[in-house]
């Protein structure tokens, strides 16, 4: 009989429930080498209302998986997770804990007051992934 | 070789996972210690050798000790097939469960395909945040054949 090993890891950290993010997804985005340092930092979220009525606010989690990168990865699952259970989202931008993300949407949508709906958080997905390819070692093929 | 694949859908990718407690690419379960904390992952089994297949293939969470079999309140399980199972198919499979898959692959042909594997983890109520590497998930087999075809 012949054994093959296959590592296994269990995370806990707080918040992660909050998040929605898979735990292969929390792995890639650690061992991505765009997770450094010196990318620019912008949380995608300062608080998440993916239920009516009911808001989450920044998780200890949020705080770990910080980077333009991660911001994409976070939204993207969590808006995987909102379509299939409730179909509805919300995600507000604190102009002044992320004046930068403000101040994009603001150029990105008309009228722009700070909440992000499904519809948006797609748009703005397809911008951040354009505008992050270079980041992640992507090249256009044209 | 064997080896357990998990499928990324954002960049639409299957991955294998590390072997033999390198943990560059472990396969990841994220737990919430406020509340007791189910994961549910569907990764894949797949021989990617066209020249040989496998006998007597067997899957299950190693080394059983206290946190493999439950006597501390971690729950390792392991279903084999396409759809994902339900609450009462997994209520009756015992922590640190072994799945039978049998051969991958035949004499005159190698199995190449990704085959579902679920796998449940439960970390108990108030687990303190941190890194849980010991367990790993064992792919036994018989022999390696080198196929005739």
């Amino acid at each position: 009989m012949v054994e093959i090993k296959v590592d296994t890891r269990n995370i806990v950290v707080g918040g992660a429930r909050i998040l929605g993010l898979s735990s292969n997804r929390i792995q890639s985005i650690l061992s991505s080498p765009i997770f450094r340092p010196d990318i620019p930092k912008v949380q995608v979220t300062s608080s998440i209302q993916y239920e009516e009525g009911k808001t989450e606010g920044p998780s200890k989690t949020d705080e770990l998986l910080l980077g333009v990168e991660a911001g994409i990865q976070i939204a993207n699952k969590i808006g995987k997770v909102i379509k299939d259970r409730t179909k509805y989202l919300k995600m507000t931008i604190d102009s002044q804990k992320q004046p930068d993300l403000y101040y994009g949407c603001n150029q990105l949508f008309k009228n722009f007051d700070g909440i992000i709906t499904f519809e948006m958080y797609e748009k703005l997905l397809i911008y951040y992934r354009n505008l992050t390819a270079p980041l992640r070692g992507e090249v256009n093929a044209a | 070789m064997l080896n357990l694949y998990s499928y990324d859908d954002f960049t639409d990718v299957y991955s294998p996972h590390s072997n033999a407690g390198s943990l560059t690419n472990p396969m990841t379960m994220l737990h919430d210690p406020a509340e007791q904390s189910v994961v549910i992952k569907k990764v894949f089994l797949r021989n990617d050798n066209a020249n040989m297949y496998y006998t007597s293939v067997v899957l299950q969470y190693r080394p059983i000790t206290t946190t493999v079999d439950n006597a501390n309140g971690w729950v390792f399980k392991l279903l084999y097939q396409d759809r994902e199972p339900t609450a009462g198919e997994w209520s009756i499979v015992a922590s640190g469960n072994s799945v039978v898959v049998g051969t991958i692959g035949e004499s005159d042909s190698a199995d190449l395909d990704f085959h579902p594997l679920w796998i449940r983890v439960e970390a108990p109520m108030a687990t303190p945040n941190g890194v849980y590497d010991e367990p790993y998930i064992a792919i036994d087999y018989d022999s390696e054949v080198p196929v005739s075809g």
